[in-house]
């Protein structure tokens, strides 16, 4: 009788599994674009951007920091987005861009995700002073204004590539904090750290082997939007000059070089740059969005 | 005596004005015993089973008592020391099997991380081990169930896995806290019958923290009944269904035995305990109470109503006859 029972529960199992509350990590992906259109547009964007981002200084037409004698030509088939001050080729640059705007915040994005899901890890299941303090302190750099800040330390450090992205993840580790805290404060009073307890495992071990793992997911789908967000930033403080500097490719450098043009009908210089930087960081923040909506309907 | 718990109490809230959840308990287990604890919700009986493991719920904390395990006192230990106790000396299975479990780590993993956590062991040991545990807990194809997640798993699964985790060392104390609550109860039995015959093939005794009178009578030998955080009857199994000598014990067998009447059962729900009221804790409730008896003045301690029957009730006697006049009349 009993193991009658027992093989007709085995033979149940399979079916037993919910539908579509278990995903492997390889649906993951096809999982987001039966999303929908908007999800696939924001895959192709985010995908085009990565495409770029390793190839486009080798596919762009022309040499994107030489002149060419065509000065201020409107968009044509020979220059699709036209030419400007310089002679400079406005496609080649749009399309080389990403080697910068995108690798500052991919990088930042990676240091702040690391660094913010730890800090808000220790936070939350090591409450005490130490926690109050890693609150206190994301608190305070939540306080200030992100471009005045950022633009004060690269003044402070020295206007180089690693420190705006050092300054770049800095900003965004707050966002991570929170989140992760949020999280871990929930999972730490769930019945499987009770239970590592009772079978004796240590509080740094039921931290970072328990919780830890239940805690990550919706910091990924953060660190889609957050790229979007550092992008900004990135060409925000290019644009402002405290950034990369001209005659580098990069989306804020251009909007920059191109913006007092605008007025005397020479719009392509600014506005190609702009509307790349603005359908990249939509393309993310979708992406970021339907990460979320795949992982809610999965808990 | 493998466990022996001594006046242990336990607070929760505030220092000034605690909630007493338990108030003084004591009970022990003997090696290779089953002893069943019972009593009505929020009687302190799962707050008290914790306790042995040092654990209490989130805002208790431990307010006196002792627990001595192998002749060793627990309470005081450091958490370093605990974690030497806690799976491998006393294993505990939890009531909802699959929140106890991880639900981003493979089964096999979680039982060999505990495993390894209190013995040396190679990780293929350790999966060996895993295996084998699983095989005892009668977990059918356990090589393909061993890289399992939990929620591909049934909950008789799910609690057969709990056990396997909680066995891996083959601790000499098995807690468990309301083991089948969630599950059919077909599957109920089969666990039931699994834990019996592993705690047995271990060499385990088992502390089984139950308000089914049904599970006690199948599977234990020893009973307490415990009500407003205090134990107030000890007795074998038999004893306690034959001749239950406190109104907790006889209100409990009334909501699953015919026999007795409703009259017997206890008044309104378990008091807040913020303030524990003067005499029995149980006076408010009980049918028995009377004041000649001192029921509302003086609070009972434990009564000797034959050898290892106790009763904590100044009308023990009337209580057990109560129910054999009832029997004799029905």
């Amino acid at each position: 009788m009993s193991h009658l029972e027992a093989e007709r529960e085995v033979e149940a199992l399979p079916r037993a599994a919910p539908v579509g509350r278990h995903i492997r990590r390889r649906d993951h992906f096809l999982q987001l674009l039966k999303e929908g259109w908007l999800a696939r547009i924001g895959v192709a964007i985010v995908a085009i951007a990565l495409f770029l981002t390793a190839f486009g200084p080798y596919i762009a037409p022309f040499d994107t920091i030489a002149a060419t004698p065509d000065i201020y030509e409107s968009p044509s088939t020979k220059h699709f987005f036209g030419t400007d001050g310089s002679g400079f080729d406005v496609f080649s640059r749009v399309i080389a861009a990403p080697r910068y705007d995108v690798t500052i915040a991919l990088v930042a994005t990676f240091l702040s995700l690391v660094l913010g899901t730890i800090l808000g890890l220790v936070a939350a299941f090591f409450r005490g002073w130490g926690g109050e303090l890693i609150m206190r302190g994301s608190d305070s750099v939540q306080a200030f204004p992100l471009f005045v800040l950022a633009i004060i330390f690269v003044i402070g450090a020295g206007r180089s590539l690693t420190n705006i992205v050092i300054i770049v993840a800095l900003l965004s580790v707050p966002i991570f904090v929170r989140l992760t805290r949020s999280e871990v404060l929930s999972l730490r009073e769930r019945a499987f750290v009770e239970s590592a307890t009772a079978n004796g495992s240590s509080r740094t071990r039921i931290a970072f082997r328990h919780v830890l793992p239940n805690a990550m997911v919706p910091g990924f789908a953060q660190a889609s939007i957050t790229m979007g967000y550092a992008i900004i930033i990135a060409a925000g403080l290019s644009f402002l000059g405290a950034g990369v500097q001209p005659p580098t490719p990069e989306w804020g450098t251009m909007i920059a070089s191109g913006a007092t043009d605008i007025i005397r009908g020479r719009w392509w210089v600014s506005i190609f740059p702009g509307a790349a930087m603005a359908l990249t960081v939509f393309g993310f923040a979708v992406v970021g969005d339907m990460i979320q909506t795949v992982v809610l309907r999965r808990t | 005596m493998l466990l022996e718990v001594q006046d242990l109490r336990i607070e929760y809230g505030t220092v000034g004005a605690p909630n007493h959840g338990v108030v003084g308990a004591s009970f022990s287990v003997d090696e290779a015993e089953i002893v069943g604890i019972v009593g009505e919700s929020g009687s302190g009986k799962s707050s008290a089973m914790l306790a042995v493991l040092g654990l209490t719920r989130e805002g208790g904390r431990i307010a006196g008592g002792s627990v001595r395990f192998e002749g060793e006192e627990l309470l005081g230990l450091t958490r370093d020391e605990w974690r030497t106790i806690r799976g491998s000396k006393i294993g505990l299975v939890t009531q909802t099997p699959r929140a106890a479990l991880n639900p981003v780590r493979r089964v096999g993993a979680q039982i060999a991380a505990v495993y390894r956590s209190h013995r040396e062991a190679t990780k293929a040991e350790a999966r060996e081990r895993s295996l084998e545990l699983m095989r005892l807990v009668g977990i059918n194809d356990p090589e393909r169930r061993l890289d399992a997640y939990p929620h591909e798993l049934s909950g008789g699964m799910a609690q057969r896995v709990v056990i396997a985790i909680a066995l891996s060392c083959s601790p000499k104390l098995l807690i468990a806290d309301e083991p089948t609550s969630g599950l059919d109860a077909t599957v109920q039995a089969q666990v039931l019958d699994d834990l019996r015959r592993v705690a047995t093939e271990v060499g385990s005794s088992l502390a089984l923290v139950t308000h089914d009178l049904g599970i006690v009578a199948n599977y234990c030998d020893r009973v307490y009944v415990m009500e407003s955080g205090e134990v107030v009857e000890e007795a074998d199994v038999d004893t306690f269904f034959e001749r239950p000598a406190h109104p907790a014990s006889l209100a409990l067998l009334s909501k699953q035995q015919e026999d007795i009447d409703e009259a017997f059962r206890l008044r309104g729900a378990p008091l807040d305990r913020m303030v524990l009221p003067s005499g029995c804790f149980l006076h408010p409730r009980c049918p028995f109470a009377e004041e000649a008896s001192g029921c509302m003045t003086d609070h009972p301690g434990l009564y000797d109503v034959a050898t290892g029957h106790r009763s904590r009730c100044h009308r023990h006697v009337a209580v057990r006859d109560a129910k054999r006049s009832d029997l004799a009349s029905g």
